[in-house]
């Protein structure tokens, strides 16, 4: 059964023009008519009318392209090629042509100047937990990144993208009814963030069979519309464990996680596999900075920075700070006291200020980015598999960052590691 | 004996001279070291501020549970300004902000009638609201901000006292148990000190001055105890406690802005973390004095900076007031104060006995060792608590409107 | 003053307060380029919906057990901050103690429920015996209560000791609870699916709602609460001992806390985990203040409540701030105490202007 294109004609400028049609059997574009005549002389631009209001099927675009005849013959084409008519968009069409031949070229009303293609619309949304949404967005952290990989998605398939915010007293029914609101609203793909949002998104899931959901560290909610998008973090905390090993000039080296949870004990337990692997005389120092229902620790600088002189001050001369928004305060420390931090999730030395990032040793890559575009580009492409992905080295999940060149002199040995790791050769530890 | 020698400065000696014993003893080397004390100024500042803004609320007669927001409203407009005009102007702002707080805070309780808990607690829900909401429309979209993120905020200046780390140094790097320790201490406190940090410091002799030797002290003191005799006496109670109430306030925005340029350097959601409470408790826990509510704060700043900075000092910390209690406890039993020594002695020798087997304290339990020790001190301190007469109550005039 | 006259001015203390809120959320939404008329059509057409009322209900139970809790300390003036802690401690103990018994269906139930009001009762006597012996602040002592009530509960929710971690998943948890102590929802006529029933724990809350009043109204300790609530010298005179009262005020309060996180173990989770909700005990706090301390007051002003939070949703998918409603909760709160203030001074003039007439009248 066909869609319907609902159209109103608008403008009044003369007789009623014909409806938009296809050419032919198989044409994939409408025709666009000049609802009034002009004459572009070369180079000029001008909107052209074409006296319709369009009501797209629910959940369509339609693509304004130009003809190819008009171009090749006359120079005519489509400034913003191809113009995108919103699927609640109800005001008059028009489609802005310019002359880019040499001469001038006379639009006379009723003819044929443009195509509608019209194609279904992919629209996102990015959930964000509150446990996370410590660290913030705006500082180029993971919620950032988990963002920044859905935005490139979106944008590429010209898609709308909408992100939501969770609260700390939320119960799981908030939660279910905030996804409810979003797959009801029409949004074919859905990222919620966070191991909160499981059990709620297992019931919802199956009230909306239509939509594909993602789950980003968790691999519990078993649907054939849910994907768990999970990340090999004590992989990559190893190899960033291996260089704090090797960087050490004391055998001390520290750990500074945000809040005492599994997801961060992930992230210990692979960094101490990593140091004494690759330095067995080295000792791990480990502190949270709170424990949970309290996570201020994903946004407290100031105890961070107190954390890590305190480390410094007795012998620890590399912390990795798994440690969102406070993980600033880490790196001004490692930078009053003349020593190494590593970051985590983002490329943390592209983000410092100029002073503190010279004693960036490395970053510890979470690439949350290529996690939610992955499954966005799944969805849009009819490729999306239910179940978990796992993210890690082999995949390009996780890594490490050579940014600032500290590590130059050692990552031929970590990307030794690395391979060890995917081969099978080393298994890294999950709990500390 | 003379009398000096049995007061409380050597018992603060003594209690010193046991810690650093166990710290050597036990390899906490941190218990008592420069960072350490450089950080327990940085953890206690705040708080130092909040408490000094409930003590004027407090001796007024108005109880300031609206602090927290006040000095909330300090981190913001702080980082706002400082952001946008550099670290003086962040002050202004953030004091100016605390100030507009504490007057309706005022407004509220005094010239509405509300009680006073209410009214504290609703302007701590206004502030964390509205600063959100500010969040919002100011800080997101600049560079490294965001919703709950300002951009990064200039510091202030750090000061150190000339020729003290010449004069220190050898003896901290000694090594000799209490010697070395007490230089550590010493430099701890005189360099690389904040001039907010000593700001705060000074305001602590200025307000004990204000309160306890000026005309306006005096008023402000009789409006917490008698507001009724101050009244008719022409003293207009709902005057002095605007005007306390705007200290307080202003006390407590200062903190805000230490939080946002000192002690770390950029605005941050939930960055007070309660601190506004905490003062409060140092003005219980200090008589309504300030020096007392120094003391306090110091104790929290304390325990928190050892916490953060290295758990295991926590255990020695709690060997060491386990041995003190101790000592006390057998100070009460030769005494014949059987009951006293007992309930100290029980839990002293627990503590110890514990220590001693597992050695480390778990970090769950090492988060809330300064809460736990605030609380133990209010426990036992032995003292009269003296809180203004007129805490807490309204001042109506009777028979009229 | 006439009864009518009378109850009229006690309604518009709440009317006032709410057009005060609503102007100023106007005010706020309109800064932020948002059509105050559109953002409140569009939140109450989602609010009324029959499954959001529901939802609004299920959301304000433990708001209104909160409540009646910070109520209870509210008649002494003992501040209850220590609710988060008291109701996080014991919901904890009662789901660790729930999954390990095994017992038939009401016992099982019966016995969650008295673990957690024990622990509860518990936890804030601790509190009142400071406060009664030495002193201590109520307020003071509860928030440090709390922080050490998040360290124990911290240190015992691990797979070491007490919880588990399924496989997978980044949560820890305590065991669930069997089917025997699960309490069921009622189902509302008309509506089906999960969103079509009612928290079976509502029964509880009425429940604790109407003991409040009846101890409060209609026993001994009850007036003898009012009454130092009310004048402390006139009770003390009259033989009532404060710190007795004080502590069992405290304690009192505890227990009723202690029921606040009972709704979401007994009825939806079964299990205590890292994701089990915090902050009620502020929510009671405020929900106490805006419903005066009466049972159906707290019981109005908690699904209010619940309706700004949750028509708060709606807010967000249209792009707009939802702290607008966090600023909205605070200044009804604010404009309430301020309204009910206002409202009781123009009464009092009033009385007593009528008392003038009266005494007039009897002299001339």
């Amino acid at each position: 059964m066909a869609l319907a294109l609902r159209v109103k004609r608008v403008g009044r400028r003369g007789p009623p023009l014909d409806l938009p049609g296809y050419q032919t059997a198989g044409s994939a574009g409408l025709d666009l008519r000049a609802d009034e005549a002009c004459t572009l002389a070369p180079g000029e631009r001008r909107l052209v009318p074409t006296g319709l209001a369009l009501e797209l099927p629910p959940g369509h675009e339609g693509q304004v392209r130009p003809r190819s005849g008009l171009a090749l013959r006359h120079g005519i084409a489509m400034v913003n090629a191809p113009g995108t008519v919103d699927p609640d968009y109800r005001g008059e069409v028009g489609v802005i042509l310019v002359n880019l031949g040499r001469e001038p070229f006379d639009v006379k009303r009723g003819d044929r100047i443009a195509q509608l293609v019209v194609a279904p619309v992919v629209r996102v949304v990015v959930e964000e937990a509150p446990e996370l949404a410590e660290s913030g967005r705006g500082d180029g952290g993971f919620n950032d990144l988990a963002y920044n990989g859905a935005k490139q998605a979106a944008d590429e398939l010209h898609a709308e993208l909408r992100e939501v915010t969770a609260k700390l007293d939320d119960t799981d029914d908030d939660r279910a009814e905030r996804l409810r609101l979003l797959a009801g609203a029409g949004y074919g793909a859905i990222i919620a963030v966070g191991f909160t949002y499981a059990v709620p998104l297992g019931t919802v899931a199956a009230e909306f069979p239509g939509v594909r959901f993602a789950i980003v560290d968790d691999g519990t909610v078993a649907a054939p519309n849910v994907q768990g998008i999970l990340f090999a973090e004590h992989e990559g905390s190893f190899l960033v464990g291996a260089a704090a090993g090797l960087r050490t000039a004391g055998d001390m080296v520290g750990f500074i996680g945000a809040v005492k949870i599994p997801l961060l004990q992930r992230f210990e337990a692979g960094y101490a596999a990593g140091v004494k692997h690759a330095n067995p005389a080295a000792t791990v120092e480990v502190a949270y900075l709170t424990q949970p229902p309290d996570y201020s620790g994903f946004g407290d600088p100031p105890r961070g920075r107190e954390s890590a002189l305190g480390m410094y001050d007795n012998g620890v001369d590399v912390i990795f700070a798994a440690a969102g928004g406070s993980g600033s305060g880490v790196h001004e420390a490692a930078a009053k006291a003349g020593h190494w931090s590593i970051g985590v999730d983002a490329d943390e030395y592209l983000l410092a200020p100029a002073g503190v990032r010279d004693h960036i040793l490395t970053s510890m890559l979470k690439n949350a980015n290529v996690g939610t575009y992955a499954f966005i580009m799944s969805v849009a492409d009819g490729t999306f598999a239910a179940g978990n992905r796992t993210f890690g080295l082999a995949n390009g999940g996780v890594g490490y960052a050579r940014s600032g060149g500290f590590v130059d002199d050692i990552s031929a040995q970590l990307d030794r590691y690395a391979a060890d790791i995917v081969a099978g050769k080393i298994v890294v530890p999950e709990t500390p | 004996m003379p009398a000096w020698l049995a007061g409380p400065a050597t018992r603060v000696a003594l209690g010193f001279a046991v810690l650093s014993l166990l710290s050597a003893a036990f390899e906490a080397p941190d218990l008592f070291s420069r960072g350490g004390i450089g950080a327990t100024l940085r953890f206690a500042a705040p708080i130092l501020l909040a408490g000094l803004g409930a003590l004027w609320a407090e001796r007024s007669g108005v109880i300031n549970i609206g602090l927290e927001g006040m000095m909330i409203a300090g981190t913001w407009f702080g980082a706002w300004a400082a952001w946008q005009w550099g670290a003086g102007a962040g002050l202004v702002a953030g004091v100016a902000a605390g100030m507009a707080f504490g007057l309706a805070h005022g407004i509220l309780s005094v010239t509405f009638g509300v009680d006073q808990a209410i009214s504290g607690l609703s302007l701590n829900l206004l502030a964390a609201g509205s600063t959100r909401f500010l969040s919002s429309i100011v800080f997101v979209g600049a560079p490294g901000g965001s919703i709950t993120t300002s951009p990064p905020v200039p510091d202030f200046a750090t000061v150190t006292l000339p020729g003290i780390e010449a004069l220190l140094a050898p003896a901290e790097a000694a090594g000799i148990p209490i010697v070395s320790d007490a230089a550590a201490v010493g430099l701890g406190l005189l360099t690389d000190v904040s001039v907010l940090t000593l700001a705060a410091m000074a305001l602590v002799p200025i307000t004990w001055w204000i309160l306890a030797r000026t005309r306006l002290g005096l008023r402000i003191r009789a409006v917490g105890e008698r507001p009724e005799a101050a009244d008719s006496l022409g003293i207009r109670p709902w005057r002095y406690r605007f005007l306390a109430l705007a200290v307080s306030g202003g006390l407590a925005g200062l903190g805000g802005v230490y939080l946002v340029t000192v002690a770390s350097s950029l605005y941050r959601e939930g960055q007070t973390a309660g601190r506004g409470f905490i003062g409060l408790a140092t003005v219980i826990f200090g008589n309504w004095n300030p020096w007392s509510v120094t003391l306090g704060s110091l104790v929290f700043g304390f325990t928190d900076a050892l916490r953060t900075r290295q758990e295991l000092t926590v255990g020695v910390l709690l060997l060491g007031l386990g041995g003190l209690c101790a000592l006390i406890a057998v100070r009460r039993a030769l005494r014949r104060d059987w009951r006293g020594a007992v309930l100290l002695g029980v839990p002293a020798a627990a503590t110890i006995a514990w220590f001693w087997f597992v050695r480390v304290v778990p970090g769950e339990l090492v988060s809330f060792a300064p809460h736990l020790t605030t609380l133990l001190v209010l426990a036992f301190a032995r003292q009269r608590l003296r809180p203004p007469a007129a805490l807490g109550v309204p001042f109506r005039r009777e028979g009229g409107t | 003053m006439t009864r009518a006259r009378s109850a009229g001015l006690l309604l518009a203390a709440p009317l006032v307060a709410i057009a005060l809120a609503l102007a100023v959320a106007a005010v706020t939404l309109a800064i932020t380029g948002a059509d105050p008329a559109v953002v409140l059509r569009d939140a109450l057409a989602y609010g009324l919906r029959p499954a959001t009322l529901i939802a609004v209900a299920n959301k304000a139970i433990p708001y209104y057990l909160a409540g009646i809790a910070a109520a209870v300390g509210f008649h002494l003036r003992l501040f209850n901050i220590g609710i988060d802690g008291q109701y996080r401690l014991a919901a904890f103990a009662a789901a660790v103690i729930g999954a390990a018994a095994a017992l038939p269906a009401p016992l099982h139930v019966a016995l969650i429920v008295a673990v957690a009001v024990a622990v509860g009762w518990g936890w804030a006597a601790i509190a009142g015996l400071l406060f009664v012996r030495r002193g201590v602040n109520v307020v003071i002592s509860t928030i440090m209560l709390n922080v050490v009530a998040t360290g124990l509960i911290a240190y015992l929710l691990s797979p070491l000791r007490l919880a588990q971690q399924a496989a997978g998943s980044n949560n820890v948890t305590t065991a669930t609870i069997p089917e025997s102590g699960w309490i069921p929802s009622l189902p509302v006529p008309g509506m089906d699916g999960s969103s079509g029933a009612v928290n079976g724990f509502v029964v509880v809350a009425a429940l604790v709602g109407v003991a409040y009043w009846f101890v409060l109204h209609r026993t001994t300790i009850g007036f003898e609460v009012r009454a130092m609530g009310f004048s402390e010298r006139a009770a003390t005179v009259a033989g009532i001992r404060a710190p007795r009262l004080a502590l069992l005020t405290m304690a009192a309060s505890g227990a009723v806390a202690g029921l606040v996180g009972l709704p979401q173990l007994l009825g939806a989770s079964h299990r205590f985990g890292l994701d089990f909700p915090a902050g009620l005990g502020f929510t009671g706090l405020s929900v106490a203040i805006l419903g005066r301390n009466h049972p159906v007051g707290i019981a109005i002003g908690a699904f209010v409540w619940a309706f700004l939070e949750r028509s708060a949703q709606v807010l967000d998918l249209a792009g707009i701030s939802r702290e607008v409603v966090t600023i909205l909760q605070a200044v009804i709160v604010l404009s309430i105490v301020v309204a009910y203030e206002l409202v009781r001074r123009v009464r009092s003039r009033q009385e007593r202007r009528y008392v003038a007439r009266v005494a007039e009248g009897v002299g001339a």
